[in-house]
């Protein structure tokens, strides 16, 4: 996860309704403390730092411009992260206009090496095998690993996030994780009865 | 929760409650989960093996935005909202050029119809890039017969005299802060020592980290100034942009020194001041300890020092005085007390700051 300073949902929660409400010192804050995590999701659709900068200001000022209409979010980081996606898919300038924009994009995502090695978890010929799995996973099984392991997201949220039906998103998480299981486990599998 | 019996290393990778347990995030199923081993002794390897999937899974993370640069994202924000954007261009204040073609920073100096164009570089290294680019480009003119004031994207200040210009980006780079300046201007400059700032007026660059100082570069004149009040600053001269950047010595200024450009001959000659500028540290510990001091001596004070003009109602105001000892904040912190010490309100219109107030009682 993330190193960062922590934050209780329901301060989240609480910034969220004042907000909404037009306080702008808890939309400044909720603009910090959503910042980064915001930019470290975004830039794997497209490694373009000013690019994904500009799109996070646009979230924001458009989120601040319709506050009157939003309803109190169970989850806001899932609701800045799905504006934030669409906004990026919207953006994106060199998409052509005839290819459907869902299926012409990348998520970038790599796994951390040296961690891993070091502990002795999984050793470099597993690392390697693993590495070359994920990276030839569809894009969307990407995205859901990282939203599920790294953010911590539900299957509920990510499917509101990528704007999926639960199941599908069921289905791609138990498909990528079936890829990459057959090389960590060290034994084989078996069934428990 | 696993209800079935078939307890298959996915299958834990699958489970919510297993994974924020597994993750070391608290759940209300964290006792389930401990004892999970114990109940069901047959599955403990595949529950062992999903623990250590989910602990190695770690990502490799991309680099974060910076604590400037979330700062800077944040006052872009504000800026479009409030609308506080000087003059005419009502574009957004964006990070990227709208031309996604690279560029370095150059410079290119104002044109006789007194436009000037500033293009940066985004901190990485990317090929010249001549078309300048007007939507991401603010140009400040005072048209006015008194001084102006200009609030720059990070919050730093310049006062322009009249007929003086400045040009300067929405949004600073990630390394440096750059403004082109023709005329006469009083800068103070917020600290970030990450982020340089240059003062760019033809063949003169200044360069500050986190200063007040004064730069007299009007068009005609064949002698530019640098005069400085606080912090340090420092002067060269060249006749390139890209080789004043690079390596040419420059002049170093530290308060209550000046320096004076001799533009023909591109030579530049330091001096010590024989009055202390209005800013410096001596003077304004004698000039802004005030202790019953009327209100429009206050004024004065600012105005003289600033080289701004305050607008306020002598009438009103008359009666007031303040005792507060003024001596190291920058403008905007020294009107906020001044106008708290004497329940009044300023605000910044055009460029004019303006006092409002109900007087003071008796």
């Amino acid at each position: 996860m993330p190193n960062s300073t922590y934050i209780s949902n329901e301060s989240i929660l609480q910034l969220w309704s004042d907000f909404r409400l037009g306080n702008e010192r808890s939309y400044a804050e909720l603009m910090r403390i959503f910042s980064n995590p915001m930019y470290r999701y975004g830039i794997r659709f497209i490694d373009n730092p000013d690019f994904v900068k500009d799109c996070i200001q646009d979230v924001f000022f458009e989120l601040w411009n319709r506050r009157d209409k939003i309803r109190q979010a169970e989850c806001v980081k899932s609701y800045l992260y799905k504006a934030l996606r669409l906004r990026i898919f919207r953006e994106k300038p060199k998409w052509k206009q005839a290819e459907p924009i869902e299926n012409n994009y990348e998520f970038m995502i790599e796994f951390d090496v040296e961690s891993n090695i070091i502990s002795e978890e999984i050793s470099q010929e597993i690392y390697h095998k693993l590495q070359s799995i994920l990276g030839s996973l569809p894009k969307r099984q990407k995205e859901i690993l990282y939203l599920r392991f790294y953010e911590g997201m539900s299957q509920e949220k990510i499917a509101e996030v990528m704007d999926l039906n639960r199941q599908s998103v069921y289905n791609l998480m138990h498909d990528s994780i079936l890829s990459l299981r057959k090389y960590w486990a060290k034994s084989p599998v078996y069934y428990c009865l | 929760m696993l209800d079935n019996q078939y307890h298959k290393i996915e299958d834990f990778l699958m489970d919510n409650s297993f994974v924020e347990w597994a993750s070391g995030n608290y759940t209300e199923d964290d006792d389930y989960w401990k004892n999970f081993p114990l109940h069901n002794p047959v599955c403990e390897d595949n529950f062992k093996q999903a623990c250590t999937i989910i602990k190695s899974f770690r990502i490799k993370p991309v680099s974060d935005l910076s604590a400037a640069e979330i700062d800077d994202l944040v006052n872009n924000v504000q800026s479009r909202i409030s609308g506080n954007i000087a003059a005419d261009n009502v574009r957004p204040i964006r990070f990227r050029m709208n031309n996604l073609l690279r560029f370095a920073a150059i410079l290119i100096i104002a044109l006789a119809v007194g436009l000037g164009y500033v293009v940066f570089d985004t901190g990485k290294n990317k090929q010249a890039y001549n078309k300048v680019n007007l939507q991401t480009c603010r140009h400040i003119i005072n048209n006015s017969q008194t001084p102006m004031l200009v609030k720059l994207p990070d919050n730093s200040s310049v006062i322009l005299q009249p007929g003086a210009q400045v040009n300067y980006p929405i949004s600073f780079a990630a390394n440096k802060r750059e403004v082109n300046l023709t005329g006469e201007a009083f800068f103070e400059v917020s600290k970030n020592p990450a982020r340089p700032f240059y003062v760019y007026s033809n063949e003169l660059t200044i360069r500050v980290v986190g200063t007040s100082f004064k730069v007299m570069a009007n068009d005609r004149d064949e002698q530019y100034k640098v005069l400085v009040s606080t912090g340090r600053v420092e002067v060269s001269a060249h006749n390139n942009k890209d080789a004043a950047i690079n390596n040419k010595p420059a002049v170093v200024l530290t308060p209550n020194q000046q320096v004076v450009l001799y533009r023909k001959e591109l030579k530049l000659e330091k001096a010590v001041l024989s009055k202390p500028m209005l800013l410096s540290k001596e003077s304004t510990t004698i000039h802004f300890n005030f202790s019953g001091t009327p209100f429009s001596k206050v004024v004065t004070t600012i105005e003289e020092a600033y080289g701004v003009h305050i607008i306020y109602d002598e009438k009103v105001m008359g009666n007031c005085q303040l005792t507060a000892s003024l001596i190291d904040q920058p403008l905007d912190e020294r009107l906020k007390l001044i106008c708290k010490a004497v329940e009044a309100e300023y605000k910044i219109t055009g460029g004019q700051i303006i006092i409002q107030g109900k007087g003071c009682g008796n």
